[in-house]
């Protein structure tokens, strides 16, 4: 088949006429010219003829019977196969009715009869030359549409010459306007801009309007389901094919973008468990504070707060247990922030620093001042926590630090508030300080004294000094065993420089057992040369005790230095509390079974001191050195210490003064029958040398020549 | 006077319908053989010459034509005798209409008109005119008949 007829590339033509001589002439005339060609005699066929040929063109015949060319033309454009069809139909010369109601049926074009066929292929070509370039320009915005509906992108038009605004229906939907939203000018597309961002829309078309030539804009739309979403929009200034100015915008919603990075800044400034400002997030805002503060010339307040034994908690409790903890202590200091702002305060900035530290800026000066926000936060743990069915006491150390006194830079306020957190803690916690230049001269590095104390043991830094303890008749019965930490570049440390940190740490346990190790040794080489037994009394703190070795350590050091366990004494602080005291009971027991004697330290000082007498194997107490001020002249103190007294000899308990530093308090305390004393005024704390010299000056050691 | 308007309205030669020319033969007029020739004749050789000219199937082309024109057209003849004696003016309509195109198509030009002239009677309802038209037609379709079995026998009329 030539296509010599007419030009263009071949299509499909279906041909509806109930006339066959008319189907044969447009056969022989189309196939002429190359194209394929199928043939329906009447309307009723011919639709379904149309659905599976797919027709490029239709020459359809207006004059048919039973069903017209008008209906067939209605019944082919509903078709999907048809509907970019082109349709030409064909009329009679004088009939302008019907070319009318052809186009209204949906005719591309009419050709009047009779046909000239040969001028009949070359219109059919130009009709598909243009069905195919309007089928294409249809395909590419199909195409254009689509992808913009998936990249959930949008465009609108707008000629400032004419005022007209053109726009995808996508636009609308993006923008959150109403479907039957009738934008007429570009301001009329941002209807559904979040309230805030209304100003930044109205600045970006005023920037259009100022023949910038692309602008940009980020802002906040709310839908009509009152969803919150984030639009980017740009816009350029273009000239269309008649050179007029047109200004194009795209318009996409960036929402998820935004949700992603806005997760990736919480994860990063915020934390996970308690949502406050993580320690990242505290330094930059910490930053901007300063910086305020300098310029209003303000003053700020940092408080380092960190729990008093939260280890202790975490063991106890388990780490969900602590988990909670944090969570219900944040909640609390949120509520108090909020508590302050209500009552016209400024509002404070609060952070979780690490672990349990949390740290709490805050502007002061006028009706805020840094002592009433310290008591504040420690009044904030005064109410006990009920976590997991148990209730939980909770304990802070708050380290001040000031601006601009201690310091202007961020992190040196917060190594100082942490510095005077710890010297809090040195003081046994529960209270505030603030961050003092002369007492943290010996840089009490906490992490850093942590570290050391752990390798402490290991170097044999450790030394045992031994204070003597004497009867009323002033003959030596022993020595309490003190332990001093020989620090390489602090010198002598006493044990509230450490000890605090050892039992928050747990590393009390290793240090204890050293201690008990280095006592027997030294107690056997005094009982092997002493002419009578010289006893050594040494604390024990309760996670010692609790350690499910400990009494097989005790049995190995009695064991490897021949130690008789009834020279040995141990002193517990009754300030553990009742329940600890409970879960330790037998380990007491077995103990004090053995003929060691267990004596409660700082007797009166606890909270129930009486029913821990009941319920332990004790041998004796010891007085408390604060009760020893003033006596005898002191009638409130001597009391105490007379009742003591009375109360442990009526218990038949042996009785230790502590601290006794004077000739009349030695004599008083004699005459109330105590049966035992130590102190400055009968011996320093000593180093073993010096007593093993002590007893032979006073002639308790069988002369060794 | 129906006489008359035939010929003012369609008579031979289906000049254009100015009603002024005159119905009058041209066959004298010098250098118009042709047209005199297509006076006599029921169907214009030209017609088919160009038909033959139209597409690639020459000759075939219009033999296929004339095959299938005076094989339908009995039925269409037929149809509208039935419809004239019916009274049915729609079906006198109608059958004129499709053997029109037809006759159109293969250059029975006479006879088209006559269909055209019938079919607008009948579609004014004056079906006295329509069947005194059709009988000119079926008179004309007789010459047609001829000529176009000659065409396709290859006898020269």
């Amino acid at each position: 088949v030539s296509g010599e007829h007419s030009p263009g590339a071949p299509g499909r033509i279906l041909v509806i006429d109930d006339e066959p001589t008319q189907r044969l002439l447009a056969r022989a005339a189309l196939e002429s010219s190359g194209h394929e060609v199928a043939e329906a005699a009447g309307g009723e066929n011919a639709v379904d003829l149309a659905a599976s040929f797919r027709p490029d063109l239709v020459l359809l015949d207006v004059r048919m019977p039973l069903l017209d060319g008008f209906e067939v033309c209605r019944r082919l454009r509903r078709l999907a196969a048809c509907r970019d069809t082109s349709i030409l139909m064909m009329t009679g010369l004088d009939d302008i009715d019907s070319i009318e109601r052809a186009y209204e049926a949906g005719a591309t074009d009419f050709a009047v009869k009779p046909i000239n066929w040969t001028i009949l292929a070359h219109r059919v070509a130009y009709m598909l030359r243009a069905s195919r370039a309007s089928m294409r320009l249809r395909l590419s915005e199909a195409k254009l549409a689509n992808s913009q509906r998936i990249a959930r992108l949008g465009y609108w038009e707008w000629q400032p010459n004419s005022n007209r605004l053109d726009y995808s229906f996508e636009s609308i939907q993006l923008l959150g306007l109403a479907e039957a939203a009738d934008p007429r000018v570009v301001l009329d597309l941002y209807e559904a801009a979040h309230p805030e961002d209304r100003e930044i829309c109205e600045r970006f078309v005023a920037e259009l309007d100022g023949e910038r030539r692309l602008a940009e804009s980020e802002f906040r739309i709310v839908t009509p389901q009152g969803e919150t979403r984030f639009i980017r929009q740009l816009a350029g200034i273009t000239r269309n094919l008649v050179e007029q100015v047109v200004v194009t915008g795209a318009v996409q919603d960036v929402t998820e973008q935004r949700l992603a990075e806005e997760r990736v800044r919480q994860l990063a400034n915020y934390d996970v468990l308690t949502e406050l400002p993580n320690r990242r997030c505290l330094t930059d805002e910490l930053r901007r504070w300063l910086e305020r503060s300098h310029d209003r010339r303000t003053r700020l307040a940092l408080f380092f707060l960190d729990f008093d034994r939260f280890k202790m908690i975490n063991d106890n409790l388990g780490h969900a247990g602590g988990d909670e903890l944090l969570q219900r202590s944040a909640a609390r200091l949120e509520a108090w922030a909020a508590e302050l702002l209500d009552r016209g305060l400024p509002k404070p900035l609060i952070a979780r620093f690490g672990g349990d530290e949390f740290v709490v800026v805050s502007e002061v000066g006028g009706d805020t001042c840094a002592d009433t926000l310290a008591r504040d936060l420690l009044d904030i743990w005064r109410r006990p926590f009920e976590v997991q069915c148990h209730e939980v006491g909770i304990r802070m150390s708050i380290g001040i630090a000031q601006y601009p006194e201690d310091g202007r830079e961020v992190e040196i306020l917060l190594r100082k508030g942490d510095v005077a957190m710890y010297q809090v803690k040195n003081r046994g916690g529960n209270g505030y300080c603030f961050y003092d230049e002369s007492r943290a001269g010996g840089g009490l590095d906490r992490l850093r004294l942590e570290l050391e104390l752990s390798e402490a043991v290991g170097r044999n830094e450790l030394v045992l000094f031994y204070q003597p303890i004497y009867d009323p008749q002033h003959q030596l019965f022993g020595a309490e065993a003190l332990v001093r930490w020989q620090h390489p570049q602090r010198g002598l440390l006493t044990p509230n420089d450490f000890l605090p940190l050892a039992e928050e740490t747990g590393l009390i346990v290793p240090i204890g057992n050293w201690v008990l190790r280095e006592l027997c040794h030294r107690a056997v080489e005094w009982a092997a040369r002493a002419t009578r037994p010289i006893f050594v009394t040494v604390n024990l703190s309760a996670r010692q005790l609790e350690q499910p070795d400990f009494e097989l350590q005790l049995e190995t050091h009695l064991a490897d230095s021949g130690l008789d366990p009834k020279l040995l004494m141990f002193e517990l602080t009754e300030t553990l509390g009742v329940t600890r005291i409970r879960g330790v009971q037998d380990t007491l027991r077995r103990i004090a079974a053995r003929g060691s004697v267990i004596a409660i330290d700082d007797f009166g000082t606890g909270y129930s001191a009486i029913p821990v007498l009941k319920a332990l194997p004790v041998g004796a107490v010891k007085i408390a050195q604060e009760f020893m001020d003033g006596v005898p002249e002191d009638p409130s103190n001597a009391g105490i210490v007379r009742a003591i007294c009375g109360i442990a000899h009526d218990l038949g308990l042996t009785v230790i003064a502590e601290g006794v530093e004077t000739a009349e308090q030695a004599r008083f305390l004699a005459d109330e029958g105590c049966n035992l004393m130590q102190g400055f005024h009968l011996g320093r704390p000593m180093a073993a040398d010096q007593l093993a010299a002590l007893l032979e000056t006073t002639g308790l050691v069988a002369d060794p020549s | 006077l129906q006489r008359a308007e035939l010929e003012r309205r369609g008579g031979p030669g289906a000049r254009p319908r100015d009603g002024e020319e005159s119905p009058a033969p041209t066959a004298s007029q010098p250098g118009s053989c042709r047209d005199g020739d297509a006076d006599q004749r029921a169907v214009d050789r030209d017609t088919l010459a160009a038909l033959e000219r139209t597409t690639d199937r020459g000759r075939r082309l219009v033999e296929q034509l004339v095959g299938i024109y005076l094989e339908t057209s009995p039925e269409h003849l037929a149809a509208l005798r039935t419809a004239l004696a019916a009274t049915d003016p729609d079906g006198v309509s109608h059958s004129a209409h499709t053997l029109r195109s037809s006759s159109v198509t293969i250059g029975a030009r006479r006879l088209g008109e006559l269909c055209r002239l019938t079919e607008q009677a009948a579609s004014d309802d004056d079906l006295t005119l329509a069947g005194e038209l059709a009988q000119a037609l079926f008179a004309e379709y007789e010459r047609v008949a001829v000529e176009l079995e000659a065409e396709i026998s290859g006898v020269s009329t």
